[in-house]
């Protein structure tokens, strides 16, 4: 019996995601994938990164019924994935009760920087792409 | 993976806006979180000098970022005209859909017919592509950027609501100061020779100045 399962969403199909022990679903979205009339090439590109994935069930229908039926069959409270921006990810993770892991950021941005325009995001961001790695953050 | 291994950020920074560059095609890996930005954006600064000499390609990646950062801000928001358009017109000027002759590729103009089929058989197009093909459907066809992005989301291998909403917004001025345009020059410069850019009749609607191409096409 295992207390958390992984819900693998389409942002995320990495090995690198799922945890060692822990089951993980992916769940091809039937109502996006017919609603926005995805290409059948982009299911084949979805399913080849799948096959990297060795261990990951992959089902097809409704998101949040199929993974909250998952979670059952694994006797698991808590439904781990990774934080999107997507608002249908985010509409189905909050339906979900899903516990969000944060991706690591590109940077580090501090919150409220103006987006109205790139180069506004660009002031801000530039400094912080162009540091080595190893340099300390400055202070924005 | 060998896309990250063919990696060339020097000359990627020189002739990423020419078809032939040494463009990474790492974009649906980077849409399905097979690889992160972070991850791409290490692996370049690693193989230069100082992370400077990768500036282009550091400044792509953070556009995709800066996308994401404004639909999160945003959310299902980018689906609708962020601003006014910047071309005189107003929303009801533009078509609803897509015409027919566009998605059959039957135009007649051999560069909107290959890009068309291009993205129907593979799933990609350059950035260059995307941009004209999207100034071409929103400012020559006069269609509402939505009919495109939600046509080109649905074919493409990276399809993004960040990156390609945004990104149509951009070109079409609701997300920009000014309306995106190319004209016959640009395209023959950047697409190398692929391209007349000319209807069936042997003329091109994009042959002529920009200060001609605005006052054609915008009021
Ligand atoms: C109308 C239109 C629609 C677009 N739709 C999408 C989309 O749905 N998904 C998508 O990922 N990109 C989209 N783009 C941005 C860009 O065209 C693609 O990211 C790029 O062409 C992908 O090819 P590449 O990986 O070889 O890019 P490279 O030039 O090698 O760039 C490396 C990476 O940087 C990012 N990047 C580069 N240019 C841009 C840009 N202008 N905006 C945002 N990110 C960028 C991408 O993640 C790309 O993989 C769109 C651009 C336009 C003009």
């Amino acid at each position: 019996m295992s207390a958390a399962v992984t819900w693998v969403h389409d942002e995320m199909l990495s090995a690198t995601v799922l945890t060692p022990g822990q089951s993980a679903v992916f769940v091809y979205d039937e109502a996006w994938l017919r609603c926005e009339g995805m290409s059948l090439k982009r299911i084949v590109f979805m399913h080849e990164c799948l096959c990297e994935m060795p261990g990951v069930e992959v089902r097809r229908g409704d998101v949040v019924h199929e993974v909250r039926a998952f979670a059952e069959r694994h006797s698991a409270h808590v439904i781990e994935t990774f934080a999107s921006r997507d608002p249908r990810l985010q509409a189905q993770a909050r339906e979900l009760g899903a516990q969000l892991l944060e991706p690591e950021p590109f940077i580090d941005l501090p919150a409220g920087v103006d987006l109205k325009r790139f180069s506004r995001y660009w002031r801000r961001a530039e400094p912080l792409v162009f540091r080595k790695p190893s340099e300390p953050a400055e202070k924005l | 993976m060998q896309r990250m291994a063919a990696i060339d950020p020097i000359a990627y920074g020189a002739n990423r806006n020419h078809y032939d560059g040494a463009v990474t095609r790492l974009s649906p890996y980077l849409r399905h979180g097979v690889l992160s930005l972070k991850e791409v954006s290490e692996h370049v600064i690693a193989l230069v000098p100082t992370p400077r000499s990768a500036d282009k390609l550091l400044q792509e990646l953070a556009w995709r970022d800066y996308y994401r950062r404004v639909l999160g801000e945003r959310g299902d928001a980018v689906r609708e005209d962020l601003e006014p358009y910047k071309t005189g017109y107003q929303p009801s000027d533009y078509a609803d859909a897509l015409p027919a002759d566009f998605l059959a590729a039957q135009t007649g103009n051999d560069f909107v017919d290959a890009t068309v089929r291009e993205l129907h058989e593979t799933g990609y197009l350059h950035n260059q592509g995307r941009m004209k093909i999207a100034a071409y459907v929103v400012h020559w066809r006069r269609v509402k950027w939505q009919a495109g992005a939600a046509w080109m989301y649905a074919h493409l291998l990276d399809g993004d609501l960040a990156s390609n909403h945004l990104s149509w917004q951009w070109v079409a001025s609701t997300f920009a100061a000014k309306p995106y345009l190319f004209n016959l020059d640009n395209l023959l410069r950047w697409t190398g020779g692929r391209f007349t850019g000319c209807d069936a009749d042997g003329r091109s609607p994009f042959d002529a100045s920009y200060d001609e191409l605005n006052r054609r096409l915008f009021a």
